[in-house]
């Protein structure tokens, strides 16, 4: 059997430190290297060209940007609260740089000192952490928003508190669906249970990925749920007053957040690092070491780490991240703003409630299928696949055609019900002027 | 090219989608993002098309000798609506009139071409012709040998094919 | 190591709850407050109870600070905070309780004594690891909550969904007569 290989103190605290400066190093790159790419693919897709002139295709454009950021003029507004202006930036940027912690990026990687695991920080709260540091992110927002003291900045901060509030819930209901698949929240473990599954999770739990990616981008208050930085409305929401290299700040702690929400999406539903149809690169931490899965009668087969697994997964990882990635920008210049209203009436009355139901539909059909001991595997997806599958379909029916969200014209129907029926006067609108 | 108008009617209550919507708008811009023709114009090496009646930067038509050809007749700044143009005319011993001094200043100017137009010889054009950022405000009043110095093609303030243009 | 870590955080956490009485915005008393909380969570993770500490973060940091800067931000603005500070019959009452309490905890705190442990501590905690080691840190957080403390669980949520109801009809505008 395969050792365990562990690392000694001073190679964990080594390599940890290597892996912190590493992982933050590339998600500070990708961020960079995102706001490019927003306007670009933004250019692409309103059939212009985009920012194409520092350096070949435009790849030194963040530099550029980076610097023209620094060396700009702080402003800071005389009536500011100071204190709270200046904490408002960093308190938003720091919750998003720590959560991609947990994600796992590549299968472990065996060095001469002992087997690496490909994630900055394995801890046994995994899901919980994120949700818990990303639900932080809002204080940054409310607060420079109510620092700023500009109405609205402010009118901004407080839509940033609201729909934090509001699409929390649904976020975290829906992950409770991928977390009883799993069966623990470790990111590993999702990865590992995925594998074993035979299939991602996009495919037994069709509904709360669906659930999931709108609430992602409610939190990440992209577009179209943009509401606090909303243009046409509010000037830019929150961080009117901001400039210079604060500005940057919040910039930076938005993209981060949809980076780490890419490596979530990718992890919880496309199966993390792994590589589909293939069952080489399955690994897990198990007591007895390293192993690749169970053969017939449960024992475990060792699986043997390897540096081209390693960075073949660390591909297969970066392509389904940068999936969401494009895809997050991709909505963003698809879909325009929603009305707040109909933001908070799809959190509260159609996200909470559905993905509420989905919970008890999933738990249900997975005690079912215990009880008639089929195991965990492909039949066992399969099942969940059809029922999530006829229930996200029904979902998206029920959605379609205005029965639940009404648009503008539900408003003028609903209004016009209330408005009293005038005096009729014989001779039309001309005779009674 | 006449402007058209598209009008988006408002789908009927109970017609409206919203994943089926959201996923063709999405297809629709995956369909321009991967669309290779772009209208973006390279602008410093690929010059846009100017059209033959755009009013720009002035220049002063000079003689084969290299005076300039303008006769200090006075006609252009009194056409002038923005007041731009500084004119001092003199005489030489011939008594030909030309200008001492010739000044346009172009942050007052509007470029309505009407010094061109009243120009009696042709001297003074509005040009085809927008690139002049300077670093400093002072050089935004051309004098007469800046004016004489422009070598721009200039402007064709009517069609001389059709008789009926203005 | 964790010492220190410790007095970081309980100085962080003690220094947060003096900063949220005496501190004279409201917003600025919120976020000693959520500081006190994150401290807190941070003991809880040199405790190794994750579990806990995260849902302390999400819940009360995350969520239900998150709402109370909503309704201090929404109601409270511009508003006089030393009306509320005048001394009378109120805060006197204020003090006894306080004081009270205080004195219970600190007898509490002396009856245990020095060791501070039960006697069959090191059973109990051999038991809790066994039970982590079966159920995961949520079961066995989850089980006695859903079982032995079902009805305490459920009133509790019944008086979180009264008060709900409560500032519903309070925040409701009152329909005047004749109205229907």
């Amino acid at each position: 059997m395969h050792e365990m290989n562990e690392l000694s103190t001073f190679w964990f605290v080594t390599i940890g430190a290597i892996k912190v400066l590493a992982v933050f190093t590339v998600v500070m790159v990708v961020v960079a290297y995102m706001t490019l790419a927003e306007r670009r693919v933004s250019a692409f897709i309103q059939d212009r060209l985009g920012p194409n002139r520092v350096g070949p295709f435009g790849l030194l454009q963040p530099i550029a940007d980076g610097l023209k950021n620094i060396i700009k003029e702080e402003t800071m507004p005389g009536t500011a609260a100071k204190l709270y202006f200046v904490l408002g930036p960093a308190l938003a940027i720091m919750p998003a740089v720590v959560t991609f912690a947990v994600i796992p990026f590549a299968a472990p990687l065996p060095t001469p000192v002992g087997t690496v695991d490909m994630v900055v920080a394995d801890v046994p709260i995994g899901i919980l952490y994120i949700l818990a540091l990303s639900s932080l992110a809002v204080y940054g927002i409310v607060l420079s928003g109510w620092a700023s003291n500009n109405k609205y900045a402010f009118l901004g901060g407080l839509r940033a508190s609201a729909q934090m509030i509001s699409y929390e819930v649904a976020l975290g209901l829906s992950v409770i669906a991928v977390l009883l698949l799993i069966g623990n929240v470790t990111l590993t473990e999702a990865v590992w249970q995925q594998q074993q599954l035979g299939m991602w999770f996009i495919l037994p739990l069709s509904l709360a990925f669906i659930f999931f990616l709108i609430s992602a981008l409610a939190e990440t208050n992209r577009l179209p749920f943009d509401m606090p930085e909303a243009e046409s409305e509010l000037i830019t929401g929150y961080h009117t007053e901001y400039s210079a290299m604060k500005f940057s700040m919040f910039f930076i702690a938005e993209y981060a957040h949809v980076v780490t929400a890419s490596g979530l999406l990718a992890t919880l539903f496309l199966g993390g690092w792994d590589i589909p149809f293939w069952t080489g690169d399955d690994m897990f931490r198990h007591e007895t070491g390293w192993i690749r899965g169970f053969d017939a009668a449960g024992a475990p087969i060792p699986a043997t780490p390897s540096v081209l697994i390693t960075l073949l997964t660390l591909g297969a990882f970066c392509v389904k991240t940068g999936f969401f990635l494009l895809l997050y920008i991709w909505i963003r210049w698809t879909l325009p703003r929603f009305r707040y209203d109909q933001v908070m009436h799809l959190g509260w009355k159609i996200m909470l409630p559905g993905s509420l139901g989905y919970i008890m539909l999933v738990a249900g059909t997975m005690l079912v299928l215990d009880q008639l001991g089929v195991p965990f595997g492909l039949l066992y997806g399969g099942v969940l696949t059809v029922v999530s599958g006829i229930t996200t379909l029904a979902f998206i029916f029920f959605v379609d055609r205005d029965r639940v969200i009404g648009g503008a014209h539900r408003k003028i129907k609903v209004a016009r019900r209330h408005v009293p029926a005038a005096p009729k006067s014989p001779g039309g609108p001309a005779a009674s002027s | 090219m006449a402007i058209s108008v598209k009008v988006m009617r408002r789908p009927e209550v109970g017609r409206t989608s919203y994943m089926r919507a959201t996923l063709k708008g999405m297809s629709l811009t995956f369909k321009h993002m991967v669309n290779p023709t772009k209208v973006t114009l390279q602008y410093p090496e690929d010059q846009p098309d100017l059209h033959p009646r755009w009013r720009g930067t002035h220049r002063m038509e000079v003689h084969a000798d290299g005076r300039p050809k303008c006769v200090a007749c006075g006609l252009c700044p009194t056409v002038c609506p923005a007041n731009c143009i500084r004119l001092v005319g003199g005489e030489d011993d011939q008594g030909n009139r030309y200008p001492i001094v010739y000044e346009i200043d172009e942050f007052r100017c509007i470029f309505c071409g009407m010094c061109q137009e009243v120009c009696p010889v042709e001297a003074i054009h509005v040009g085809r012709h927008f690139e002049n950022a300077e670093y400093s405000r002072d050089r935004f009043v051309y004098d007469l040998d800046r004016l004489m110095e422009q070598d721009h093609p200039t402007t064709l303030l009517w069609d001389p094919s059709d008789s009926r243009s203005e | 190591m964790t010492e220190i870590f410790f007095i970081l955080f309980a100085v962080v956490a003690l220094g947060g709850a003096v900063g949220v009485v005496i501190s004279r915005t409201p917003i600025a008393s919120l976020l000693f407050m959520v500081a006190t909380l994150a401290s807190v969570a941070g003991i809880y993770v040199l405790f190794e109870a994750h579990f806990l500490a995260a849902i302390q973060v999400l819940v009360y940091a995350g969520a239900i600070m998150v709402l109370f800067l909503f309704v201090i931000m929404l109601l409270n603005l511009g508003h006089d905070y030393r009306a509320d500070l005048r001394f009378g019959l109120w805060s006197l009452l204020g003090f006894v309780v306080v004081g009270l309490t205080f004195g219970v905890l600190a007898q509490g705190f002396l009856d245990v004594g020095d060791t501070g442990f039960r006697e069959d501590g090191a059973a109990v905690a051999a038991a809790l690891d066994a039970a982590v080691q079966e159920q995961g840190v949520a079961g066995v957080i989850a089980e006695p909550l859903f079982t032995d403390y079902v009805v305490a669980f459920e009133l509790m949520g019944l008086l979180l969904l009264v008060a709900i109801v409560a500032a519903v009809v309070l925040a409701k505008p009152r329909s005047r007569s004749g109205e229907s």
